[in-house]
């Protein structure tokens, strides 16, 4: 039984499959079919639109970090303005505060100039005084002495050397003050 | 199942020689599903895929990456008959688990898809090459032309019948499997024999052909 049954498998497999015959051109027809079939509808439609896919994240991405540099540049340029803004208020405070400091120095110095000049006025004035002071003395202690020696020499001496005696105590007095 | 199953199922003659058989049906079925599977595919095609965009993709890319691989990225414009070759290939090989007599254990199939190779090889090697190419049949020595003659043809031989032999030999021990083991056996050897031999041999013939073309490019 078995042997018969290889038998008949040996049979069928040489007598019948080991050819080649017109199938073969349907075969090299099919695949060039089958070729076309998954070139035109799976090959191309697909790769095409991976490669989209593909070049649509490249975008994307390249737009990101194009995004991202624009904003570092313009946090930098923030930045930097807010530094010369303090840098510009810091500048002003310190401008100010000179100013000031000049100010009350300007005041204080005049306000000195002032007292200075008010004292040497005063002290001109009276300089002044003293001396119409001295003169009005010297004139009163010349009336003085000379109604003094009146009295003491009365009758001795005339009237024309009484004067000179006058003149020379004048002169005198005038040395000494 | 009947001893007469794993010959060719002649449909039609020509000439008294089988014209349309049961392995051009099935290749026109699997071209058909080929074609569904495509349409399926890419009628609807979203930015974050699918289950079976996703796994399109997948084999796209695994294609791209084989070609790169071996033929160079210059050559990326044979993926798709590579893609081709390998989807046919790996249903027909693929086809003896629905108890169909798969279309790759007919010589005419495995002869015709070698042949198609034989043709790509010498004229790709033309083309790139001109008459240097014609020239690399006298070298190194020109008594040496037949034996290059025969190299050249062994080649389109040797590949057919690699996988016609893989093929036809799994259906025949199925065949028998199916007629001596118990009921659950014929399980083991279809996973050895349909799926792995089946998928080794897709993964050989593309293979073999992206370097034979490369090469004859070179």
């Amino acid at each position: 039984m078995d042997s018969i049954f290889f038998a008949q498998v040996a049979k069928s497999t040489i007598g019948g499959v080991v050819t080649i015959d017109y199938t073969i051109l349907w075969q090299i027809f099919n695949m060039f079919i089958i070729y076309l079939l998954i070139r035109r509808y799976l090959y191309k439609p697909l790769v095409g639109f991976v490669e989209n896919r593909k070049k649509g994240i490249e975008d994307d991405l390249k737009y990101a970090e194009q995004e991202k540099q624009e904003a570092q540049k313009l946090k930098e340029e923030y930045e930097k303005s807010i530094r010369a803004a303090n840098q510009e208020a810091r500048e002003i405070l310190n401008k100010a505060t000179r100013e000031s400091e000049e100010i009350i120095a300007e005041g204080k110095r005049q306000a000195k100039q002032q007292a200075e000049d008010m004292i040497a006025r005063a002290q001109e004035e009276l300089e002044l005084k003293k001396e119409k002071m001295f003169k009005e003395l010297k004139d009163e202690v010349a009336f003085i002495s000379v109604r003094i020696a009146e009295r003491i020499i009365e009758t001795k001496i005339d009237a024309a050397s009484q004067r000179q005696l006058v003149e020379r105590h004048l002169k005198e007095v005038k040395r000494v003050s | 199942m009947d001893v007469t199953d794993i010959q060719i199922n002649t449909y039609m003659t020509l000439n008294d020689m089988p014209f349309i058989t049961n392995t051009v049906v099935i290749t026109w079925g699997i071209a058909l599903l080929l074609f569904a599977l495509s349409i399926l595919t890419t009628r609807r095609m979203k930015a974050v895929p699918g289950t079976l965009q996703l796994f399109m993709e997948l084999i796209i890319e695994g294609i791209h990456w084989l070609v790169d691989k071996t033929m160079g990225s210059d050559k990326r414009n044979f993926a798709p008959y590579m893609l081709a070759l390998s989807l046919y290939m790996l249903i027909a090989n693929l086809t003896g688990l629905v108890v169909v007599r798969q279309p790759t254990a007919d010589l005419n199939t495995t002869f015709a898809l070698a042949a198609i190779t034989f043709v790509m090889v010498h004229f790709n090697g033309f083309r790139m090459k001109k008459l240097r190419y014609i020239k690399g049949f006298f070298e190194p020595l020109p008594f040496m032309f037949p034996l290059n003659i025969i190299s050249e043809i062994a080649l389109p031989i040797s590949l057919s019948f690699r996988l016609f032999g893989n093929m036809l030999g799994s259906l025949i021990i199925m065949f028998m499997l199916y007629h001596f083991a118990p009921p659950l056996a014929p399980i083991i050897g279809h996973a050895y024999f349909d799926v792995f031999a089946g998928v080794i041999q897709t993964f050989i013939f593309v293979m073999l052909t992206m370097t034979f073309v490369s090469l004859a490019m070179e």
